[in-house]
C-alpha cells in the first residue's frame, strides 16, 4: 500500500459508522439480473454485428454479394407474380387455404411452401420459414377438426405430417446452432415451443366439444402435437447448454432461484396428481426418481454458485414434470370415471406409511405452501411421493 | 475476434453494475444510467475493434468513454462539470429527507446513498465516489480523470471531510 492509499486509509478509519454504511448501501445500487442478462444479450449481437467496429460502411464484396440476393429475390417474386397473374396464379392463390384431402394441397406443400423456403436467404429465415410450416400443419389439423373431417383414414397421415414438419423445423434450428448463432436459434426454438403448446390448448378445446369418437382421434392428435413439444423442448434444452460460459456467468442467483421455485411448484402438482391415482407402475417411479434427485442437484449447483447449470437441469425437471403430469391426467381420467374407490384405497394406504424418516429427497422443499387443512386430512405430498418412492 | 468478444462479454458481466452506478451517480436518472451504461460498451468495443485504441486496462477505458458520454450530457443539457444537485433532484420530485425520529441510515436506500455523496461538491464528489462506492485504487482513478495519483489522495481526503460535514449537518 502506497502512502497516499494509507493516508485514506487511515482517514476512513476515523469515519462515522453511519457513513461507512452509507457507501456499503449505495454500493448495492446494480441492475435487475433480467436488465444485465438482456444488456449482455444486446452487446454480444452488436459485437457479432460489428466485428469491425464498422457499422454504416459495407466493404465492396458485401455490396455485390447482397446485390447478388437482391438479384435472386427479384427472380423468384418475378416467378411468383407470373404464377399469380399467369393461367397458374388462381391455382396457386387457391391453394394457400387448401386443406389436406382438397386436390390443391399438394400444390400448397409442393409449390407454394417450396417457394417460400427459396425466398429465405439465410439459415435465421429458413428455420422461421419451417416453423411456420409446422404451425401450418397443426392449423390445418383445427381446421379439419372443427369440420369433423379428421378420421381412422387420415388420422395417420396428419400425425406423420406433423412430425416430418416439426423435425424439419428442428433441423433448421440446429443449422443455427452449427452457424454460431445460438441466441437467434434460442428465440426461434422458444416461439416454436409457445406456439406448440398454445395449439395443443385449442385441440384440447376443440376435442371437448365434440362426440366420443372424434374426441378419441382429436386426443391422439393432441398427443402427436405433445410429442412435437418434448422434441422441440429437448432441441431448447441442447441449445441452452450449449450457451458459451461467458453467457452462462451471467445467469443469476435469483434466476436460478427462480427456475427452482417454479419446478417446485410443478412437483406440487404431481403431487396431487399422485394422490389421485391407483395405478402407479415403475417407469413411472423411476421418472419421479429421477426429477427428485435432479431437483437435488441443481439445489446442490446453486448452493456452489454453478447457477448456469443448474437452470439447464432445472429446464430439464421441468419437460420431465411436464410428460409425467401429461401421462398422470390420463390415467386419472380414467380412474375417476372406472375405479374411484380403488384411486382412494391406494392414496389411503400411503398414509400408514408417512412417518418421521426422510430420504435425501426430501431435502427438496416441496411442503411450503400445503395448507393446515391439506395436512390434516391427507398425507402431506412429499410424504406421498417418498412413500411412493420407498 | 470471438476470444475478444468473449473479453468484453466478461467486462461486461464484471462491469457493467459499476459503470451503470458510475451513470446514475454522474446523472440520476435510472433509465438514461442503463443507456449510458450500454452506449459505453459499444463505444468502446467500436474503438477496440478498428483498433484505434490500445487497452492497456479495459476498467480505465470504461470509464473514461463513460465519463466522456456524461460530459456530453452536461453540455447537451447546458450545464457543465457538476452531477445534478439535490435542489435539481428535489424540482424532479427526488426526497432525500431525514426522518429525525429513526436512525438516519434506516431511511435511506441506496439511491439516496448515492445523492447524498452527489452533494459532495466537485471534483470532491467523484473522487469519494470512485474510491468508496466503485473501490477504485488510486492509479486507476488518475488514469480515468488525467489527474495524478497525489491530486487524486487529495481530493479524497477533502471529500471525506466534506461528507463528514453533510452527515453532521442533517444528525443535528
Amino acid at each position: 500500500m502506497n502512502k497516499n492509499n494509507q493516508n485514506i486509509q487511515i482517514e476512513v478509519n476515523e469515519i462515522h459508522e453511519d457513513i461507512h454504511e452509507l457507501f456499503g448501501t449505495a454500493k448495492e445500487i446494480s441492475l435487475t439480473p433480467e436488465e444485465k442478462r438482456q444488456g449482455a444479450i444486446d452487446f454480444h449481437n452488436f459485437m457479432k454485428e460489428n466485428p469491425n467496429g464498422e457499422t454504416s460502411i459495407l466493404s465492396p464484396y458485401v455490396i455485390s454479394a447482397f446485390r447478388f440476393v437482391k438479384q435472386r429475390q427479384v427472380v423468384m417474386v418475378a416467378l411468383v407474380l407470373f404464377l399469380i397473374l399467369g393461367g397458374a396464379g388462381g391455382t396457386v392463390l387457391a391453394a394457400k387455404s387448401s386443406l389436406p384431402g382438397d386436390l390443391l394441397y399438394t400444390i400448397k406443400i409442393n409449390v407454394n411452401e417450396k417457394l417460400e423456403m427459396a425466398l429465405a436467404v439465410d439459415t435465421e429465415s429458413q428455420a422461421r420459414v419451417a416453423v411456420k410450416h409446422a404451425i401450418e400443419r397443426i392449423e390445418e389439423v383445427e381446421k379439419l377438426a372443427m369440420e369433423d373431417k379428421i378420421d381412422e383414414s387420415n388420422q395417420e397421415s396428419i400425425k406423420e405430417s406433423l412430425a416430418l414438419q416439426s423435425k424439419k423445423a428442428s433441423e433448421n434450428i440446429l443449422k443455427l446452432k452449427v452457424e454460431g448463432n445460438i441466441d437467434a436459434a434460442i428465440g426461434i426454438s422458444s416461439d416454436f415451443e409457445n406456439s406448440l403448446s398454445n395449439h395443443k390448448k385449442n385441440l384440447e378445446d376443440i376435442a371437448q366439444s365434440k362426440k366420443a369418437g372424434g374426441k378419441t382421434l382429436l386426443t391422439k392428435t393432441r398427443e402427436s402435437i405433445h410429442d412435437n413439444l418434448l422434441a422441440s423442448a429437448k432441441v431448447r434444452l441442447v441449445l441452452e447448454s450449449n450457451l458459451s460460459s461467458s453467457s452462462q456467468i451471467l445467469i443469476s442467483k435469483k434466476a436460478a432461484t427462480n427456475e427452482l421455485n417454479s419446478s417446485q411448484k410443478k412437483l406440487k402438482n404431481i403431487e396431487v396428481l399422485v394422490k389421485k391415482s391407483y395405478d402407479i407402475d415403475e417407469e413411472t417411479k423411476n421418472d419421479l426418481r429421477v426429477i427428485l434427485n435432479t431437483v437435488t442437484e441443481s439445489e446442490e449447483k446453486i448452493n456452489v454458485g454453478a447457477y448456469g447449470n443448474a437452470v439447464v437441469l432445472l429446464q430439464d425437471v421441468k419437460l420431465n414434470t411436464n410428460r409425467l403430469e401429461e401421462k398422470f391426467k390420463k390415467t386419472n381420467t380414467y380412474t375417476a370415471k372406472t375405479k374411484p374407490s380403488e384411486a382412494t384405497a391406494v392414496m389411503n394406504t400411503f398414509t400408514p406409511e408417512v412417518n418421521s424418516t426422510t430420504t435425501a429427497t426430501t431435502s427438496v422443499n416441496i411442503t411450503n405452501s400445503s395448507t393446515a387443512t391439506e395436512s390434516a386430512s391427507v398425507p402431506s405430498e412429499p410424504a406421498v411421493i417418498n412413500s411412493l418412492l420407498r | 475476434m470471438e476470444k475478444a468478444q468473449n473479453t468484453f462479454l466478461e467486462a461486461y458481466n464484471n462491469y457493467s453494475d459499476p459503470i451503470f452506478r458510475f451513470c446514475l451517480f454522474k446523472l440520476s436518472d435510472r433509465e438514461m444510467a442503463k443507456d449510458f451504461m450500454q452506449e459505453t460498451f459499444t463505444k468502446t468495443w467500436m474503438l477496440v475493434a478498428k483498433k484505434k485504441v490500445e487497452v492497456k486496462s479495459l476498467k480505465a477505458v470504461l470509464y473514461k468513454i463513460a465519463g466522456n458520454l456524461v460530459i456530453d450530457e452536461y453540455r447537451r443539457r447546458g450545464r457543465r462539470g457538476a452531477p445534478a444537485s439535490l435542489d435539481v433532484l428535489h424540482d424532479d420530485g427526488f426526497d432525500v429527507s431525514i426522518d429525525e425520529s429513526g436512525s438516519m441510515m434506516d431511511q435511506i436506500d441506496g439511491k439516496k446513498a448515492v445523492e447524498m455523496i452527489a452533494e459532495i461538491k466537485e471534483p470532491y464528489g467523484e473522487a469519494v465516489f470512485l474510491r468508496y462506492i466503485q473501490g477504485l485504487e488510486l492509479d486507476e482513478m488518475a488514469r480515468i480523470t488525467g489527474a495524478s495519483e497525489n491530486t487524486m489522495s487529495v481530493r479524497v481526503h477533502r471529500g471525506i471531510s466534506i461528507l463528514k460535514e453533510i452527515f453532521e449537518n442533517k444528525q443535528k
